[in-house]
């Protein structure tokens, strides 16, 4: 659910760069899930390499915000607690992406 | 910092998971061993319930690949739904149709072109094993270009490769009579072979790598 530390919309618009996606642990949970429909707790661990501690303040975080969804659900009578990109999540990352790709332009 | 090549390399080893712990080259390397024992039953009596198998496989192959996933797979890797693939353009459509179609009917008009007795031995010897060859190349060489698993290019040329090396000795070695049917069957195989081969390694190292079977507690962890 979205929530008072959601990101604010007209700061990118600014052309800044969105500091929930900014960090390269965020970053790469998020490039994680962008290639997958949903994914549990240990495969986005075993994907990042990051401890469990980090994994889960990291994902606490992009829930905040609204850009993963975090469901519980009953796969073959074993629980798994799946990790979704939302909408927002894919919108948000995709302007990171081009917003790094101007800069690096400006670079040249 | 992380680099966009980490970040491309990242993505792409999401991508390759489905084919990191190497049951689908021990479901695919079954497959071939199968259609190979279909071709060499052909006139056996046994040869009807191998075809019900292999008609049935395709439905069997996603349960037994989602069964086999289940039990030692995501226990030890962690669970992943992919994404659904992506409905093919037109494009892809009347490509991959005019594909099927000139490796099916394109020999079978060479054939025609060409009937006469020694025109048949050479289709038979030549071009019908390369072409059925590269039939179930395609699949393969779909898997190693989209996803960048260098050793389905092996699953791909070698079937056509075979094709054309196995005439070639039944031809050098005169003693050795390979009738186009076996030819075929001993290409299934030992494209089959290769890829139990390779998948057996690759799940072996896989379990090895991640050894210890999580709980429940484990798979849903502590924040959530």
């Amino acid at each position: 659910m979205p929530s008072s530390d959601a990101p604010d919309n007209s700061r990118s618009a600014q052309g800044e760069l969105d500091p929930i996606i900014h960090s390269p642990a965020r970053l790469k949970i998020l490039t994680v899930l962008k290639e997958v429909e949903s994914a549990d707790f240990l495969f986005i661990l075993r994907q990042t390499s990051l401890t469990r501690g980090n994994l889960s303040s990291h994902l606490s975080k992009l829930e905040t915000v609204n850009y993963v969804t975090i469901t519980k659900e009953f796969v073959d009578k074993i629980p798994h607690t799946l990790i979704q990109l939302t909408e927002a999540g894919k919108t948000a990352l995709e302007t990171y992406r081009q917003q790094m790709l101007r800069r690096l332009e400006r670079l040249k | 910092m992380l680099t966009s090549t980490e970040l491309d390399e990242l993505a792409l080893k999401v991508q390759q998971v489905f084919y990191a712990d190497g049951l689908a080259d021990i479901f695919m390397g079954g497959i071939l061993l199968l259609l190979a024992t279909l071709i060499l039953l052909i006139s056996h009596s046994a040869f009807f319930v191998v075809f019900v198998i292999v008609i049935f496989n395709p439905i069997f192959y996603k349960a037994l690949i989602d069964k086999a996933k289940h039990r030692w797979v995501y226990p030890r890797a962690g669970y992943v739904k992919p994404k659904p693939l992506q409905s093919p353009t037109r494009r892809d459509n009347l490509l991959g149709v005019a594909l099927i179609l000139t490796l099916l009917f394109g020999p079978i008009l060479v054939l025609f072109a060409s009937f006469s007795y020694p025109g048949l031995i050479i289709w038979m010897t030549w071009v019908a094993p390369v072409s059925l060859s590269l039939l179930i190349s395609i699949g393969p060489f779909f898997v190693a270009r989209k996803y960048h698993i260098y050793r389905y290019y092996l699953f791909a040329i070698l079937p056509p490769l075979l094709g054309l090396i196995i005439p070639w000795l039944t031809l050098s070695l005169p003693s050795i009579y390979v009738t186009y049917f076996i030819t075929f069957a001993i290409q299934l195989s030992i494209v089959g072979l290769i890829a139990l081969l390779s998948g057996t390694i690759l799940f072996l190292r896989f379990i090895h790598r991640y050894p210890t079977e999580l709980t429940d507690g484990d798979r849903t962890n502590a924040l959530l």
